[in-house]
């Protein structure tokens, strides 16, 4: 754990000793600039997660009762700036699929799961030359549009409220954002489901030119990202539920490729730096995100 | 939940209410061709560029846009005799999400000024400050053994005087380069 955490110090005081120009929007970590492709563009990804070990055996999940679960999520983020660059809308629609693997035994769902509907706005910008700080809240609600009653299930069954603050600054080659969000996780039946914090915190790098000159121009960004989510446990008939919650740490490096004024290509791997899940239950082993963002409007 | 749907509604207001209020006082002096500089502040991002360039290209009059990242300008060329009002030019900039700075005509009425009598680093940020906002914010030489410094300025005569004004009022000594002697 020293060792990631100097190299991760070592990997940031060197970018920002760096002089030259920025970078795009980061991969997991949302961004306070509403602009080009994060304001009038539509964002689409195709996400693999593999939830399989069990660390609290030491074992493969196939040789207990837990199951091991491949995750594939495409969403479509359509966000939409509304009377000026500093006011938001957006809808996130997630198409899932989920196979589910318990000992000899497959199951698998595909359709919708829980579409989210957000509004974003600016609170604080401070430009300079080459120079941006900008500062937005965020109100996201996820609705419980996704099924319950497919096995495995494709949405929670709640209606979740989040609440976030999103910070970003861009200066020459280097960005950093930063985002903090409070979910007031809703009720399914007599399930009451534990409240979320995340955290994420990202640097952006332009590797690719190194000096930018004129727009536009192709370039290649690359992203270290750090998400954290801290999950408590939920609840049924106001009793905790003991293998529920937990905590998740990922970190997560990606590559972005700007190919001109409308689209981006991106590739991102997450592996858990800090998988405590409370009792017993399937841990995530790693994530693949690739993705685009083409611009329409 | 009362105070959340307060908190949402109180957000979508102030989206509505953000575009009224940056209406401030208006420049409206008539910028004529063939280009125009704009330099603008938050240029940071490539991607987000594009925004820029699409609403400086509904403006009336523009031929061609040039957005020069690595410099934090805009430089527009206007169709033969087409002239727009530095006013539109700014509010277009502030609608792309950016803060528009100084915005002038490149002129062939353009001098090179030099300043004297600097001896830090922190002289020279108060003539940065002071020339911010003007066609004269390129600096193409600092010496600080010799004490000198080297400007460009675009704009009219008018903006010439303004600069050497500000200039004058720090304390400091300012010369045209004649035309000829320009290095």
């Amino acid at each position: 754990m020293k060792r990631i955490h100097a190299a991760v110090g070592l990997v940031f005081l060197t970018l920002l000793a760096a002089e030259v120009l920025a970078q795009g929007p980061p991969i997991h970590t949302d961004t306070p600039i509403m602009l080009g492709l994060q304001g009038r563009g539509v964002r689409t990804f195709v996400k693999y997660v593999y939830l399989g070990k069990a660390p609290n055996l030491g074992v493969e999940d196939d040789v207990t009762m837990i199951p091991r679960l491949r995750v594939r999520i495409t969403p479509v983020v359509i966000p939409y700036n509304l009377f000026s660059d500093r006011f938001q809308l957006g809808v996130i629609l997630p198409l899932t699929r989920i196979r589910r693997t318990e000992i000899a035994k497959q199951r698998l769902s595909s359709g919708m799961g829980d579409v989210r509907l957000f509004v974003k706005y600016l609170l604080l910008q401070w430009d300079r030359r080459q120079e941006t700080l900008r500062l937005a809240a965020k109100s996201t609600v996820k609705l419980a549009a996704g099924a319950t009653d497919a096995v495995p299930a494709l949405g929670s069954g709640s209606t979740d409220v989040l609440l976030s603050a999103v910070a970003g600054w861009i200066k020459k080659r280097v960005g950093l954002y930063a985002e903090g969000i409070y979910q007031f996780s809703g009720t399914f039946g007599q399930l009451a489901y534990g409240d979320k914090k995340s955290v994420n915190l990202a640097l952006g790098y332009r590797l690719f030119p190194a000096v930018y000159r004129r727009y536009p121009s192709p370039q290649l960004n690359g992203f270290l990202e750090i998400n954290a989510t801290f999950t408590q446990r939920s609840r049924l008939n106001g009793a905790e539920i003991h293998n529920t919650g937990g905590t998740l740490v990922l970190i997560s490096p990606g590559l972005q490729y700007v190919g001109g004024r409308r689209w981006l290509v991106e590739a991102s791997w997450q592996w858990p730096m800090v998988h405590r899940p409370n009792g017993l239950q399937p841990v995530m082993s790693w994530q693949f995100l690739l993705g685009t963002r083409i611009l329409l409007f | 939940m009362k105070t959340l749907i307060f908190c949402i509604a109180a957000i979508l207001l102030a989206g509505i209410a953000s575009p009224l209020a940056a209406q401030q006082k208006a420049d409206s002096t008539l910028l004529k061709g063939p280009q125009i500089m704009a330099r603008v502040d938050g240029l940071a991002c490539p991607f987000c560029a594009y925004g820029l360039e699409k609403k400086l290209k509904k403006l009336d009059g523009i031929q061609k846009i040039e957005i020069r990242v690595d410099k934090g300008e805009a430089l527009l060329t206007l169709k033969k005799g087409a002239a727009l009002r530095k006013s539109v030019i700014k509010r277009a900039i502030q609608d792309a999400g950016f803060t528009p700075r100084a915005i002038f005509a490149l002129t062939t009425t353009g001098i090179q000024l030099k300043v004297q009598g600097l001896t830090c680093e922190g002289c020279m940020d108060r003539v940065k400050a002071a020339i911010k906002d003007t066609p004269c914010a390129e600096i193409t030489s600092v010496n600080f053994k010799t004490r000198e410094a080297n400007l460009i300025c675009n704009g009219d005569q008018s903006q010439h005087r303004m600069v050497i004004d500000r200039i004058k009022a720090l304390g400091f000594e300012v010369n045209e380069i004649p035309k000829k002697n320009k290095p």
